[in-house]
């Protein structure tokens, strides 16, 4: 697959001293839907708006299918964004919004009526057409920035924290569709969003950021199953770290102490020697209470240890179970309900119980980051 | 005293003095004005009357029918060109100037101006113009005149530039508010879509900035409208403005009646472009916060 786009050791400082984006590298394939995660002050937002043109880096270049665009103004690039807040014309009607770009392009009146009908009739707000933007709800208003986006048939369209303005509800929804929209049209979709939710439920790929640079690129199910610093863990899902000490170790696994407990970790290839501080990460709904009563299949080689119940939270689907390990932070194990049922009752508070992990799903992280 | 009684009485008396004051000084000489222009002259006075002799004397004689014409010209030159001036400026300061202290210090210096008596800023440009004043003084130094002119002096042309300068910084305040309203995003927006400058200007500054355009007009047209100082400073005899005349039938001429009429006429024609100028505002209101 040939990169649509390619960021060179870009780098952006803003008044001479805070660095928003520091010497990132980034190959972007053709048709992915790729998303840009991180906090605010991540530098993900300034990347996305490089690659638009609003901003141009101090350092480095940007490639748009093999040609340097580095230096090209936004109105010379063929890509699109959907900004946060929509950035509607608000004295124009939705159809000119959305035909907004293509009668400079160059394309007939009869032509541009026609695509923005189709346009509009994707996004279900045909009979908006007439409508000034000040009357939609932002739910609309999305759709038709949507639209209006997708008018000049960018090869790359950007999409800035477009659903962060969204109730959770409609959220989701178009979370879905613009999923469904990234498979149907085939075109490469940039998305930059804070809400790991978000990242997980539509990428191909997910960038996680922080501090301007790239911590980690992969896809949501390698990032979650095998974050590659504790930064990652926490900021994608929520993890138990726990400091831990190398007893002994071979080619593939390790085993490891903490609290007098020791746990057999799977090895992904880290360098690690005996007696080395490591951390290891736990996500809460891989760890389980083990009742020893077969009903958790072959639990042989899974690690176990025994915990205090100090704090229950409903959560709806899940319960949390907050555990006091020898006095290390607070162990969380989530129990899905219907298990939870299943054992008729879920363990009370201050309770003793029998906590086991598969080896397989411990991340063991070797240095600071 | 209940509450609400006594809530009453507190707005009373917190709206009364403005409202009496209102009353005192604005609607009373008002009326008083508007009765006059139906009196008869009797020179040396004038006696109670209704008639409307005053009203056809300034629609059919040519002095006071052309001078009313000339003002709303001036008046009329002197909104174009302090938009021609302003809107640039305010431009300048809103999307160029990128430093916010540079900016708040470039549209101090542009407001402060108006802090400063405006005799002295008339009397400003009588020494720039006039023949022994700056601009003669260096074309002639220059070598472009051999001797000084006062061609530049007492004329409409040093009127509307002298009533430019003063009231520039009314039309540049609207507008550079409008500008500043303006959401970056939609200019980014507009280059996304690929529009350049030009053409996102054209599309989407003007026509989001009109409501300040719309308003600083009508703020440099009713003003100018109304001016007697500038005229008596630096207006010849083709540059008398309607304000000038109606102060003479109030003094030398003896003609209050003739005076209350000319008013009259003014004050319709004034509430008639504000109103019409208020509704235009209205209907391209946009809310863009």
């Amino acid at each position: 697959m040939k990169n649509i786009v390619e960021l060179r050791g870009i780098s952006k400082t803003y008044a001479q001293t805070i660095k928003a984006v520091d010497d990132l590298s980034l190959d972007i394939a053709t048709g992915e839907f790729i998303t840009l995660l991180g906090p605010s002050g991540c530098g993900k937002t300034t990347t996305l708006r490089m690659i638009a043109g609003f901003e141009y880096p101090d350092k480095g270049s940007i490639l748009l299918e093999g040609n340097d665009v580095t230096e090209l103004p936004p109105y010379r690039r063929l890509v699109n964004t959907v900004f946060q807040d929509y950035a509607l014309f608000p004295h124009m009607t939705v159809a000119q919004n959305v035909s907004y770009g293509l009668r400079v392009s160059g394309i007939g009146k009869a032509e541009a009526d026609e695509r923005v009908s189709k346009l509009l009739d994707m996004v279900g707000l045909l009979e908006k057409a007439d409508t000034m933007p000040g009357q939609l709800s932002g739910g609309q208003r999305q759709r038709i920035a949507l639209a209006r986006g997708l008018s000049l048939e960018p090869r790359v369209l950007l999409l800035d924290e477009p659903m962060s303005a969204l109730d959770v509800k409609l959220r989701e929804q178009m979370q879905v569709e613009l999923k469904h929209l990234h498979e149907k049209l085939g075109i490469t979709f940039i998305l930059v969003t804070h809400d790991q939710q978000e990242a997980l439920v539509m990428s191909d790929r997910i960038v996680v950021m922080n501090e301007g640079r790239i911590m980690q690129i992969g896809t949501p199910t390698g990032l979650y199953d095998h974050p590659a610093t504790p930064y990652v863990a926490n900021f994608i899902g929520t993890s138990n770290m726990i400091d831990a000490v190398v007893e002994e170790f071979d080619a593939t696994m390790a085993s490891v102490s903490f609290a007098g407990n020791r746990l057999r970790v799977k090895l992904n290839g880290q360098k690690i020697r005996t007696g080395q501080k490591v951390q290891v990460s736990v996500r809460p709904e891989k760890a389980y209470l083990d009742y020893d009563d077969g009903t958790q299949g072959d639990t042989s080689a899974h690690n176990n240890f025994t915990a205090r119940v100090t704090e229950r939270f409903f959560y709806g689907n899940t319960l949390r179970l907050e555990l006091d390990v020898e006095g290390e932070p607070p162990f969380l194990v989530d129990m899905p309900l219907s298990l939870a049922l299943h054992n008729t009752q879920a363990p009370e508070q201050g309770s003793i119980v029998k906590v086991g992990v598969n080896p397989e799903n411990i991340n063991l992280f070797t240095g600071e980051d | 005293m209940t509450p609400r009684k006594r809530r009453r009485l507190i707005a009373i008396a917190v709206f009364s003095p403005p409202l009496l004051w209102t009353l005192l000084f604005m609607i009373v000489p008002y009326a008083i004005m508007f009765t006059y222009s139906f009196y008869t002259r009797q020179y040396p006075t004038f006696v109670p009357d209704f008639q409307f002799g005053n009203y056809a004397t300034i629609f059919m004689k040519e002095q006071y029918f052309q001078v009313i014409l000339r003002t709303l010209k001036i008046a009329t030159l002197v909104g174009f060109l302090s938009l021609m001036f302003a809107y640039p400026l305010a431009f300048f300061l809103v999307f160029k100037v990128e430093s916010q202290k540079v900016r708040t210090i470039l549209y101090t210096a542009v407001i402060a101006p108006l802090w400063v008596s405006y005799l002295l800023r008339a009397y400003t440009w009588k020494t720039i113009l006039g023949s022994e004043g700056v601009l003669n003084s260096f074309l002639v130094w220059v070598g472009i005149l051999d001797q000084p002119t006062d061609l530049f002096l007492y004329n409409q042309f040093s009127m509307v530039v002298t009533l430019t300068y003063i009231f520039i910084p009314f039309t540049v305040m609207p507008i550079y508010t409008a500008l500043e309203k303006i959401p970056r995003n939609l200019v980014e927006a507009s280059q996304d879509l690929g529009l350049g400058p030009v053409r996102t200007f054209i599309k989407v500054i003007f026509p989001l900035s009109l409501p300040g355009v719309l308003a600083g007009m009508t703020f440099t047209f009713c003003l100018t409208a109304g001016d007697f100082i500038a005229p008596f400073l630096v207006g010849g005899p083709d540059g008398s403005m309607v304000a000038s005349v109606i102060q003479s039938q109030f003094g030398s001429s003896l003609n209050w009646p003739l005076g209350s009429a000319l008013s009259m006429v003014m004050l319709a024609i004034i509430l008639t472009i504000i109103s019409i100028s208020d509704r235009l505002e209205r209907a391209g209101h946009i809310d863009l916060d």
